[in-house]
């Protein structure tokens, strides 16, 4: 059911992703009102979210890393990059199933020790969230 | 702690702070919508929340809550009890899911997976979760954080050094 879980929110981010490739950069530039901002930004910034997540629960990902300061690295890397965190995603998932074990690292300014399950948990469901 | 049970207990928690910040609105505010989400605030609630039951009988499961009433004045309460005995038949089918994956049949004759479902019921509060929020900061009403961050800390799942 895990891996159904993450393969379901690859499916939904490059679902996402392939409506995104028509639109124009004014389109990709448009934000509204309780959002988390432009398009183009928060595409980058869902993807970048579960790249930090896999990096805090000691997974490595092999596709470029994507930042919410750089340039807008284009979708196809954005693709990628959606694609190798499911597969690092299912992986830590499954590397501490049940086991609830206490990850320290560097996450939230204010909050340097996090318990792995509930990390995976908002790589999950970012979509809609902003951190 | 499993992992399901974080999933789901995050996902109750959320739901039960959204209700708890709709508490305060108005009539007005709960008509209120905006462009790009579900519709009006109580409308969206009613959703979000009357779906959980049948989410879970629909794979098998039990559901001993109240019924949700759309008709009337919005009733919170209501819809907080609902939330909760619904984590509890999602909770109890998604262990069971562990065991082996079991399909049923949709009202259209379609073959389901139960995991789908499961899944489904994540997505669909998280996603309509956010319509609230988005329609609580047209009317300028600063939205409660909902994210696993926020849980974590509330619940103290996140403690300092």
């Amino acid at each position: 059911m895990i891996t159904d879980l993450y393969r379901h929110n690859e499916w939904a981010n490059l679902r996402l992703l392939e409506a995104c490739r028509a639109l124009t950069d004014e389109q990709l530039d448009t934000r509204a009102v309780g959002t988390h901002g432009s398009i183009r930004g928060t595409c980058v910034h869902l993807v970048a979210g579960e790249q930090r997540y896999i990096r805090r629960l000691g997974g490595e990902t092999a596709a470029p890393d994507v930042r919410e300061t750089d340039p807008f690295p284009g979708f196809d890397v954005i693709e990628a990059a959606v694609r190798d965190n499911a597969r690092c995603l299912i992986d830590r998932a499954s590397a501490t199933q049940g086991t609830a074990i206490a990850s320290t690292f560097q996450g939230r300014p204010t909050r340097s020790m996090l318990r792995s399950s509930w990390s995976r948990r908002s790589a999950t469901l970012e979509s809609t969230g902003s951190r | 702690m499993t992992l399901i049970e974080d999933l789901y207990h995050q996902n109750e928690w959320a739901t039960l702070r959204l209700l708890e910040a709709c508490r305060g609105l108005s009539e007005e505010q709960l008509e209120a919508d905006a462009p790009g989400t579900f519709g009006s605030i109580r409308r969206t609630l009613l959703h979000l929340v009357g779906a959980d039951p049948s989410y879970v009988t629909r794979i098998g499961g039990t559901y001993e809550g109240p019924a949700v009433q759309y008709d009337g004045p919005l009733d919170l309460d209501l819809l907080a009890q609902v939330t909760q005995r619904s984590t509890v038949g999602l909770i109890e089918r998604a262990e069971r899911s562990l065991e082996g994956s079991w399909t049923f049949t949709s009202p259209e004759g379609e073959e389901i997976d139960a995991e789908v479902v499961l899944a489904q019921a994540l997505n669909h509060a998280t996603e309509h979760r956010a319509h609230v929020c988005t329609i609580l900061t047209t009317l300028g009403i600063e939205p409660p954080e909902l994210d696993a961050w926020a849980w974590a800390e509330e619940t103290g799942r996140a403690r300092m050094p």
